[in-house]
């Protein structure tokens, strides 16, 4: 039950409960007697608004639930609050509600807020909406203010029906009253019985999304929620965002139960896998052939619950299913309440169109909607080529995280090179040596090639112990400006203790001279641009860091709706 | 879903899982009625048959005796870590509440001083939205100040199952996984799953407990029903209200917000 505040939603609803009685006994005598001793008239909101405050202010404050009974169902009726500040309440009532009535006071009429509401009602999926114009006992049983409401709310929305009423006499709720003679539709719970049930969404792919982890007897079970689709014993299922594959054992419920063999969207259950992967929170399980697309960005369409608008390069958690993670906005455009969000996840994730979100700022929800689209960043036609210039120590990691950056950015359809100071050695400067006149010389075609392809289109990755700034900074100045130097940090001894190509061993033997950190020095990076440290952290990490850094430079987001959903995968 | 019941179910043991995931030491409320006996249930069908943290009784010394021998029975079929928290006697509750009121605060109190001793950060309570017109404001996850007070006014929005589960320093957290259930509800379930309960909910003599309270404070109401399709039957057609039998509701309109922003259940 949605609608500005004031135009009587409490007050209908209070009606419904008596006129179908609903009521328990006593309940109306209890009424009258409050309201006798408040000293107003019979104020049927009472029977909802139950806070002292909110009897005492005649409003209400918060979403309050309520049941009643028609010959043909029960329903559960959410009332939701009208004020602009309380929002967020109404916004939590709508997410539970099948369909909607939206209140408009007849005399009155449309108000920005009946708008917000039926854009949230919109938001959540509604679109069962019946319309209620009220108090029409205040505009004379007008027909044709009547009619005027309902042609101007049609433009905003769809409705299911339009009931002209009066909740102050009761009439069109459950009888029809006698001075609307005019009005051929359905009473209130008339067009109520006439709403479909949605029904679960049993026809859908298959999304079991994992809530937690327990261990159970020597078991590891899996426990979550089928969000849609069947889950069946036997199933090959794939996990994303690792993309993990596993059969399902079992199924888990107590008491235990050897016929369960099939669990539907709605169910929360456990699931027992024929082997061990890693597979936490957060995680959605699928179909191999019918998986969630995996996004870096997403764009998002999201009701602002706070003053404050949206900006773009704000930091917020986004919450999806059991799944919880940082994004950082990269464009928000917004009118009123709506926005439409570009989100920048910082790890990936796998993303449904229409899928369900939630953003949290300092613990508190600022935001909630749904996924219009997903997408990733590309070397699309306007990209930049520029020199990523990675710098340290032999073993530091260089040409692994640079491998691996490379792999992700060419699966995406990038124009992408690694150069590397090993092959360089063993090609272009096969006739040099490492005397510190050789090793400048290296570096100064280095530079020059770097420079040359990232003029091109291409981003560059240029992997290089480079230990003087003065071959750093000539590499710079060749690329002019386009030039990022990235750190990867590690020290001597780390260094030294991997030694993955047995080359500290030989500097150590004196089979190998000028070798850097042994008898030839590396001087630090003064201002890296980005610093990646392998001693302390894992490498997987390092490469997350560099994508982010090269996708935020040298990249652009290519956002894809629902036609191209499942061609991001 | 094959039946509603499955649904109620299965979003309960969600919240449950959720409650258990995120706000530790975890810990509930067990007053061997109906709706939290049903709950239980269900927080093994959550945990593959165990009950992972304790369950507590804010104990007044007033139960019925049949409540207790009822509770002494569970535990050991059940395997249950059960903390028998004394309430503090009602001598020292605030004397400007009425006599009924004032009784029942003295489970506020007590909660408060389990608080304090065991340092849970989350009370798992087995109230109902229809139950009454305060608790059908409530939120599944609802924060607690420090002084154990409600701030009812200001909830956090709780929208598609995204519950808050921060807390403050001092503060706890309350687990409500029953709120969307109704009354008869919780009948059917406890005779589809064949689940016990005390035996004062039928009717002998004419009366029946309908809620079961303390017993200077709540009272048998006039039933014939004396089996579990009996109640079923008769909660299809009642207009009684299912609080009727407890004393504290009726004494001033406010009487209940008064307790609940206080801290009660």
């Amino acid at each position: 039950m949605t609608g500005e505040v004031d135009h009587g939603k409490s007050t209908i609803a209070g009606r419904l409960l008596h006129d179908t009685g609903s009521l328990t006994e006593g309940k109306i005598e209890e009424l009258k007697e409050i309201c006798e001793r408040r000293g107003g008239g019979q104020e049927w909101s009472f029977l909802l608004d139950a806070f002292q405050d909110e009897r005492n202010l005649a409003i209400t404050i918060d979403t309050t639930q309520v049941r009643f009974k028609t010959a043909k169902r029960g329903y559960v009726l959410i009332d939701a609050p009208g004020h602009l500040e309380f929002l967020r309440n109404m916004f939590s009532g709508a997410t539970e509600a099948d369909a909607a009535v939206l209140v408009i006071n007849a005399e009155r009429g449309l108000q920005e807020q009946t708008r917000r509401h039926a854009h949230v009602l919109s938001l959540v999926g509604i679109t069962q909406v019946i319309v209620a114009v009220n108090k029409m006992d205040a505009v004379g049983y007008n027909q044709e203010i009547f009619e005027k409401i309902a042609a101007e709310i049609s433009k905003t929305l769809v409705p299911f029906a339009i009931v002209p009423i009066s909740a102050r006499h009761g009439e069109m709720i459950v009888s029809r009253g006698e001075n609307m003679a005019w009005y051929q539709g359905p009473v209130l719970t008339e067009a109520f019985d006439a709403l479909t049930v949605s029904a679960m969404l049993a026809g859908e792919p298959l999304r079991f999304s994992v809530q937690d982890v327990y261990r159970d007897h020597g078991r590891r079970i899996l426990v979550g929620r089928v969000e849609s689709g069947i889950l069946k014993s036997g199933d090959e299922l794939m996990f994303a965002p690792y993309g993990q594959m596993a059969k399902v054992e079992s199924i888990a419920v107590w008491p235990d139960d050897p016929q369960k063999i099939e669990a539907h969207a709605g169910e929360s259950i456990g699931i027992i896998l024929d082997r061990e992967i890693l597979a936490e929170r957060g995680a959605i399980a699928s179909h191999a052939d019918n998986a969630p697309a995996l996004s870096h960005v997403l764009k998002a369409k999201i009701f602002r619950l706070r003053p404050a608008p949206f900006i773009s390069d704000e930091s917020l958690t986004a919450r999806m299913g059991t799944s919880s993670f940082t994004v950082k906005t990269l464009s928000a455009i917004g009118e009123d309440m709506l926005s439409e969000l570009t989100l920048r996840a910082e790890t990936l994730q796998p993303v449904d169109f229409n899928q369900k979100i939630v953003l949290f700022s300092d613990a508190e929800a600022v935001g909630a909607g749904i996924v219009l689209g997903a997408g990733e960043y590309t070397g699309a036609s306007d990209s930049k080529g520029q020199v990523f210039w990675f710098t340290g120590l032999s073993g530091a990691g260089k040409t692994t995280i640079a491998k691996a950056v490379e792999k992700e950015l060419l699966g995406r359809g990038c124009k992408v090179h690694v150069l590397d100071g090993d092959e360089l050695r063993r090609t272009i400067s096969a006739d040099l040596g490492f005397s510190p006149e050789d090793r400048e010389e290296n570096i100064r075609r280095a530079s020059a090639i770097a420079a040359r392809m990232a003029a091109s289109g291409t981003i560059v990755i240029a992997a290089f112990i480079s230990p003087s700034r003065a071959g750093r900074k000539h590499a710079r100045e060749a690329a002019k400006g386009w030039f990022h130097e990235i750190y990867i940090k590690a020290d001597l001894a780390t260094c030294e203790k991997r030694d993955p190509k047995g080359l500290y061993k030989k500097a150590r033997a004196g089979k190998i001279t000028d070798f850097t950190g042994i008898d030839s020095p590396y001087e630090l990076p003064e201002k890296p641009d980005l610093v990646v440290d392998t001693q302390n952290g894992d490498i997987e990490e390092g490469v997350q860091a560099v994508l982010r850094f090269i996708e935020e430079r040298a990249m652009t987001p290519g956002i894809y709706g629902q036609d191209r959903f499942r061609a991001i995968k | 879903m094959s039946d509603s019941l499955a649904g109620l179910e299965a979003r309960s043991i969600y919240i449950l899982r959720e409650a258990y995931k995120s706000v530790r030491p975890l810990g509930m409320l067990w007053s061997m009625g109906k709706d939290s006996t049903a709950l239980l249930w269900m927080v093994r069908k959550s945990f593959f048959g165990k009950v992972p943290f304790p369950v507590i009784l804010l104990d007044t010394g007033m139960e019925l005796p049949e409540v207790y021998e009822f509770r002494d029975r569970l535990i050991m079929d059940w395997k249950l870590e059960c903390i028998n928290h004394p309430c503090p006697p009602e001598e020292e509750m605030d004397q400007s509440l009425k006599p009924a009121t004032r009784s029942a605060a003295r489970k506020t109190e007590g909660l408060k001083t389990l608080l304090e001793q065991h340092q849970f950060k989350g009370i798992i309570v087995g109230i109902r939205r229809d139950e009454q017109g305060l608790r059908a404001k409530e939120r599944v996850f609802s924060p607690r100040r420090a002084d154990g007070s409600w701030n009812f006014k200001n909830q956090p929005a709780e929208l598609w199952d995204q519950f808050q589960s921060e807390i403050s320093p001092d503060a706890h957290m309350r687990i409500h996984p029953l709120l969307h259930w109704a009354e008869i509800d919780v009948w059917r379930y406890l005779k589809r799953e064949n689940i016990p309960c005390v035996p004062l909910y039928f009717a002998r003599n004419g009366m029946r407990y309908r809620s079961l309270g303390e017993h200077n404070i709540t009272f048998p109401v006039a039933s014939n029903a004396a089996t579990l399709d009996e109640i079923i039957a008769e909660l299809e057609t009642t207009k009684i209200s299912e609080r009727a039998g407890r004393a504290m509701d009726r004494e001033s309109e406010d009487s209940f917000e008064l307790l609940r922003a206080r801290g009660y259940m």
